[in-house]
């Protein structure tokens, strides 16, 4: 059945995060490539028959696209012109910190507002991790598991994720990230060898893409778990690690 | 060294050489570019992809966009190569041939 709000939704929803993503890109870049994913899309619709008009189908468009930490990571390198503007850019940079600064000073005068105040009021508001599966410091996990999970308190911005981490000791992805209808849980599907520990960071100091629709990102967390041996036997997690995961989960 | 990461920045690094390859044989719309380059074996991509790549072969002046407007349809974006983006083709493809020439003797000694 139809539903085209459902598909709204998640066009502007996955166009904002793009938008959001594209931190180095100029403004005719990010015009550009919103306005070319924005054509891709509408195409991709009305290639849908009125059967496929699902959630399952839009999500799938969505995901052959992919994440939107590509266009950022594509688009990294520094052209001579983008240079320039930034030469410029500076500059703009200096004289509105400038202005900035002078209606601060101004505003903490009269005693309005508050440096600290805003930051605790924003920080109140940061998501949460409520669960993961598994569970952080869980050494018997089953080898077999194929997905990881982890829910915040309050739905989040969709299509957009820092699932962190590399090498040996972060799983083997085997699909695209996604998140439940909620937009409070996202799943990893992954493939895992029996006997061997894993740190899938949530969030990091760098990287940030867990995030409201607002752009408040969430804190971050860290998934250390270790799968049980062939024998079922739990598996021994360096001392250093379990250390720092506590402190990471504890802020 | 992980496998998956090392075909994902390969192919980072093809992409360029790739859309500017598609290009020198005329002009495409964006998501008739996506539908090519699917169809490449052993070239899978993510959709999304290429609009960056794209984006920033237009500021290079690699690639130029006419906007066309269709009575039954939205306003699409063709693409087309410029001089400077043939020019660099020639210059992606002879290094390309070089690496894969290297690549094959290399090859080749592993099987002596």
């Amino acid at each position: 059945m139809k539903d085209t709000n459902d598909w709204k939704q998640i066009c502007s929803e996955y166009l904002a995060n793009v938008d959001a993503a594209l931190v180095n890109a100029t403004v005719e870049e990010k015009q550009q490539i919103l306005n070319d994913i924005t054509i891709h899309l509408n195409e991709r619709y009305h290639e849908l028959s009125d059967e496929e008009q699902t959630w399952e189908h839009y999500q799938q468009i969505l995901t052959d696209l992919g994440p939107v930490e590509d266009y950022a990571e594509l688009l990294n390198e520094k052209s001579p012109d983008k240079k320039k503007f930034q030469k410029h850019r500076k500059a703009f940079w200096i004289l509105l910190c400038a202005g900035i600064g002078c209606v601060s000073v101004l505003a903490c005068s009269i005693g309005f507002f508050s440096h600290s105040a805003i930051k605790k009021a924003r920080e109140s508001k940061r998501p949460v991790v409520v669960k993961t599966f598994p569970a952080a410091l869980d050494r018997t996990v089953d080898p077999d598991t194929t997905e990881i999970t982890v829910t915040f308190d309050q739905p989040m911005m969709n299509f957009s994720w820092s699932w962190v981490g590399g090498g040996e000791h972060f799983p083997e992805t085997t699909g695209q990230p996604r998140y439940d209808k909620e937009r409070t849980t996202c799943t990893l599907p992954v493939k895992l060898k029996p006997g061997h520990w894993y740190w899938v960071g949530i969030n990091s100091e760098k990287f940030v893409y867990f995030q409201t629709a607002k752009h408040i990102p969430a804190k971050p967390y860290a998934i250390l778990f270790a799968t049980a041996d062939k024998n079922g036997n739990p598996t021994e997690i360096p001392i250093d690690y379990i250390e720092e995961t506590k402190r990471v989960n504890s802020k | 060294m992980n496998f998956n990461n090392w075909k994902i920045q390969l192919r980072k690094g093809l992409l360029e050489l790739v859309v500017l390859k598609l290009l020198s044989s005329g002009q495409f719309y964006g998501y008739e570019m996506v539908k090519t380059l699917k169809t490449i074996k052993g070239f899978s991509i993510r959709e999304g992809n290429i609009y960056p790549i794209l984006a920033r072969l237009k500021t290079d002046k690699l690639v130029v966009i006419e906007q066309q407007v269709s009575p039954d349809g939205p306003v699409r974006n063709s693409y087309a190569i410029t001089e400077a983006g043939r020019l660099m083709l020639e210059k992606m493809t002879a290094h390309w041939k070089d690496v894969i020439e290297t690549i094959d003797t290399l090859t080749a000694g592993d099987t002596k």
